[in-house]
C-alpha cells in the first residue's frame, strides 16, 4: 500500500512534536561519555558500542544541542562511514563493521531528548497498566550501556486516535479533523508541569505536510545520509512545505490525578496531551 | 391654486419613518422586544434541556451507580456513572442541566434599528466545567464522542475514599476498548445553536 493520508499526518506530527519540544523547551542535555561494547544479536556482523542514554538528537535546528557525528576510540576520531561507522540515535549506540577491536574505548559527546518520542498504537490504559518501561534517567550516572529496542522512559507516546472529514468549501474541500493524543511519563513534576505547558501554548500553531519519506532515519537509526548530506534539520526541512500545513485548532493538557495515581501506582508522572489538528483537504481528488 | 402631489414613498420617508426610528429608543419597545424574545428564548432553551435529558447518554449518568448501560456504549457492561469514575453522591447531569440552562440576553437600540444578541454556553465552556474524575483538564462531556479510558474503573475499594459503588464493585478488567464512543451533545448544542441564530435575526428589526 502506498502511503496515505494517516500516514502522512502521523509522521509529520511526530517530526514536529519532536523538535517543538527541544526547540521550545530546550529538553535536552549534552553528555561526553564513554561507550561500552557488546553484542546485538539482531547485528552480528556489526561491532555494537552503546552509550548510556538513548534517543539521541539528531536534529540540527536546535541551537546548542550537539548532534553526535563522530566518536573518539583510543585517541583516533571516526566520523560516520570510517570503519563502517553509523549512529544509531534511536538506540543511543554506534556500530562499526566486523572486525573493529571490541576492546578499543570508544567515547563521545551528544545530546540527548529529555523525552523519548514514540509513536503507539496502545491504549492509554495498555501503556499506563500494562507498560513496563525501563526508566532511562537523565540525572542519575550510569556505567554501562542502555539496552537497544525497549521502549524507555521518560518518554511521549504519540498516537492519531480519529479522523474526520467535515464538509468546507465548495468544489469537493473538506476539513479533516484529526484527534491527535500524547501520552507522557515524567520522571518528575518538573518535567511533567514542563511538558505540558510547552504543548499547552501550541495551540494555533502549524506544521508542515512532510512526505512520509522524509522521516530522517534509516532502519539503522543513522542519519539518511544521501537525502540529508548536510544532515537533518527540521526547521530547515518543513519550510519546503510552506504552503501545505496542518493547523493545531485546539490542545487540552491534562494530569493523570494524584488520587487515582496512588490506586494503580505507576512510578512515573504521568499527563495527557490532547491536540485537534486540522487539514483542509481535496480527500476525493 | 396648484395642486401638490406627494408620493407615498415621500411621504413616508419625511413623516412615518422618522418617527418608527424613534420607537427603537422608547424603553416601551425594548421592553416589548425583551419579554417577545424571552418568552420564545425559554421554548427553545427548554426544548434543547428535554432533548438533553432524553439523551440516553444523560440518562445513563443520571441513575447514579446503580444504572445500567442504557446507550449501549459499554456493551451492555456496568454503566457510564462508574466507568467515568464519578463519586457515588455527585450528580454530573444536574450540574451539566445547571450550566446548558444559562442564557443572556442583550438588546440594544439605536435609532432605527434593534438589535438581539442571546449568549449561550459555548462548547468550550461546557468542556471546562465537565472535568474527568481522574484528569481535570479532560471533559467527560467531550470523552463521550472521542473515547474514554477506563481509569475511573480502577478506583480503591475502600469505601470511604470510594468513587462511584458501581465502579469499585463491577469488573476491573473493562478497558478503554469496550467503550464506543457516540455522538452525545455536540449534534444538540449544533441544533440549539442554529435556533438561538434563527431567534437573533427573528427580533432583529
Amino acid at each position: 500500500m502506498k502511503p496515505v493520508f494517516q500516514h502522512q499526518l502521523l509522521s509529520s506530527f511526530y517530526l514536529w512534536f519532536d523538535s517543538y519540544l527541544m526547540r521550545k523547551g530546550e529538553a535536552y542535555e549534552t553528555f561526553t561519555s564513554d561507550f561500552y561494547y557488546y553484542s546485538d544479536t539482531r547485528f552480528p556482523d556489526k561491532v555494537v558500542f552503546g552509550s548510556p542514554y538513548k534517543q539521541f538528537v539528531a536534529d540540527k535546528s536546535i541551537d546548542s544541542a550537539v548532534v553526535i557525528e563522530s566518536v573518539s576510540g583510543d585517541g583516533v576520531e571516526y566520523t560516520r562511514g570510517v570503519s563502517g561507522l553509523i549512529i544509531d540515535y534511536d538506540n543511543g549506540r554506534v556500530m562499526f563493521d566486523e572486525g573493529f577491536p571490541t576492546g578499543t574505548n570508544i567515547s563521545g559527546t551528544y545530546s540527548v531528548k529529555n523525552f523519548n518520542t514514540y509513536i503507539s498504537n496502545q491504549n492509554e490504559e495498555q501503556l499506563i497498566l500494562e507498560g513496563k518501561y525501563e526508566s532511562n534517567s537523565r540525572y542519575t550516572r550510569t556505567l554501562t550501556n542502555i539496552k537497544p529496542y525497549d521502549q524507555v522512559t521518560p518518554a511521549a507516546f504519540l498516537s492519531i486516535e480519529s479522523l474526520n472529514n467535515q464538509p468546507f468549501a465548495l468544489g469537493g474541500e473538506d476539513n479533516t479533523i484529526a484527534q491527535g493524543k500524547a501520552v507522557v511519563f515524567a520522571e518528575n513534576m518538573y518535567e511533567l508541569d514542563g511538558i505540558l505547558s510547552i504543548f499547552n501554548d501550541s495551540n494555533k500553531e502549524v506544521f508542515a505536510n512532510v512526505p512520509f519519506t522524509g522521516v530522517p532515519l534509516n532502519e539503522y537509526g543513522d542519519i539518511k545520509t544521501s537525502q540529508y548530506p548536510n544532515g537533518y534539520n527540521y526547521t530547515g526541512l518543513a519550510s519546503n512545505y510552506p504552503n501545505d500545513i496542518y493547523l493545531i485548532d485546539n490542545t487540552m493538557v491534562s494530569k493523570f490525578s494524584d488520587r487515582i495515581k496512588k490506586v494503580l501506582e505507576p512510578s512515573l508522572y504521568v499527563g495527557f496531551i490532547d491536540f485537534e489538528i486540522h487539514k483542509y483537504r481535496f480527500p476525493r481528488l | 391654486m396648484p395642486s401638490i402631489t406627494y408620493r407615498k414613498r415621500d411621504l413616508m420617508k419625511l413623516y412615518v419613518i422618522p418617527e418608527l426610528n424613534k420607537l427603537h429608543l422608547t424603553a416601551e419597545w425594548k421592553k416589548t422586544v425583551r419579554t417577545r424574545a424571552e418568552k420564545a428564548m425559554r421554548s427553545v432553551r427548554n426544548k434543547f434541556i428535554q432533548s438533553f435529558l432524553n439523551h440516553p447518554i444523560s440518562r445513563e449518568i443520571d441513575m447514579g451507580p446503580n444504572g445500567y448501560n442504557l446507550s449501549g456504549t459499554l456493551k451492555g457492561y456496568s454503566n457510564l456513572f462508574g466507568f467515568i469514575g464519578f463519586y457515588e453522591d455527585e450528580k454530573p447531569i444536574k450540574v451539566l442541566k445547571a450550566i446548558l440552562m444559562e442564557y443572556e440576553i442583550k438588546i440594544v437600540s439605536r435609532n432605527g434599528y434593534t438589535d438581539v444578541k442571546i449568549d449561550v454556553p459555548t462548547k468550550d465552556k461546557i468542556y471546562k466545567a465537565t472535568p474527568l474524575p481522574w484528569a481535570r483538564g479532560r471533559s467527560w462531556v467531550k470523552a463521550m464522542e472521542t473515547g474514554l479510558s477506563g481509569f475511573g474503573m480502577y478506583i480503591t475499594s475502600d469505601h470511604e475514599e470510594s468513587r462511584s459503588g458501581e465502579g469499585i464493585q463491577a469488573n476491573r478488567k473493562i478497558r478503554s476498548g469496550k467503550f464506543t464512543n457516540t455522538g452525545y451533545l455536540s449534534e444538540l448544542l449544533n441544533e440549539y445553536y442554529k435556533n438561538v441564530k434563527n431567534l437573533e435575526d427573528r427580533y432583529t428589526k
